[in-house]
């Protein structure tokens, strides 16, 4: 199954719904979307405007493939879930996003993290049918860490004087 | 901040974030109305002034040592203003999406916190001294 998102966003993200939904129409397996209450409606995949957060993270834990949006809270739960991903920004200037802040998380997390990021919405036709050569991301472990030991010893210093 | 509860589950603490179904289970929790960008510039000033309040009253209340926050702007601005006035540590970490460009939220936060760690190497020049790199959380 491939589950297909564009969060939580009241903004239509038409340019991903469409594609997908053309995919799915000679798709070997199900494709499953969260669209969003907005926009366009697709015909050959099941959907839901919005799902909560338990059923988006079933879907999320059953799906083969997630083809997301790039939004932050999305993408880390992908990065937490080791889930095979490919993350499409939404852009400025397809009005899909009131700025382009989605970009920036993006190129450092696809650069650091090994994360499938398209920004041509048409590589997803090739894409979605080797879903082998499309990388699982996992979090730093060390990173985290280093981070959590620095606040603790803020903590403690604070605590202490 | 869950990912990062290592760092504070052995000392007392408290959360403060929006009000929704995730976060009404989590224990000692405190709540700001949510800001909304279509608000009037009036209700606007109205939201702020009354995140103001709430903050005030819950730091009064809790006398933590030290604030913590990743963010967003709307709840860690009121509250690390009022933290500044009363005194309380405080501690700035920069969205976690933030790699090459400083967040406004943190260009504000980064006069008010006592320490301001980023989570990307290549943040550190675009703040001044202050900023600091210890890893990221991801």
């Amino acid at each position: 199954m491939i589950f297909v998102t564009t969060g939580v966003s009241s903004i239509p993200f038409d340019r991903l719904i469409k594609k997908m939904d053309e995919i799915a129409a000679t798709y070997r397996a199900p494709v499953f979307m969260q669209t969003g209450y907005n926009g366009y409606k697709p015909r050959n995949a099941q959907h839901v405007p919005i799902l909560t957060r338990k059923e988006y993270l079933t879907y999320m834990q059953q799906a083969d493939l997630v083809v997301s949006h790039a939004g932050a809270g999305t993408t880390m739960d992908l990065i937490l879930s080791q889930k095979r991903c490919i993350l499409v920004p939404r852009m400025k200037k397809f009005r899909e996003h009131l700025n382009d802040h989605q970009l920036e998380h993006i190129k450092g997390w696809g650069e650091r993290l090994g994360i499938k990021v398209v920004y041509d919405i048409n590589e997803l036709d090739d894409l979605v049918r080797q879903i082998e050569t499309i990388p699982v991301p996992s979090p730093r472990a060390q990173t985290r860490d280093e981070l959590i030991h620095a606040i603790r010893q803020m903590i403690v210093s604070s605590v202490g004087g | 901040m869950n990912l990062l509860r290592e760092a504070y589950q052995d000392f007392s603490h408290f959360f403060v974030t929006y009000e929704s179904d995730n976060t009404r289970i989590i224990p000692d929790v405190h709540f700001l109305p949510r800001y909304n960008s279509d608000y009037s510039i009036l209700k606007k000033t109205t939201w702020f002034f009354r995140c103001l309040v709430i903050a005030y009253n819950t730091v009064q209340e809790q006398q933590p040592t030290l604030m913590v926050s990743t963010g967003g702007g709307d709840l860690a601005i009121p509250f690390f203003l009022v933290g500044r006035l009363l005194r309380v540590k405080l501690l700035y970490i920069e969205n976690v999406g933030r790699f090459f460009t400083p967040s406004s939220t943190g260009k504000v936060l980064y006069y008010l916190s006592d320490r301001f760690f980023v989570q990307s190497k290549a943040l550190l020049r675009c703040y001044g001294k202050k900023a600091e790199y210890h890893g990221a959380v991801i």
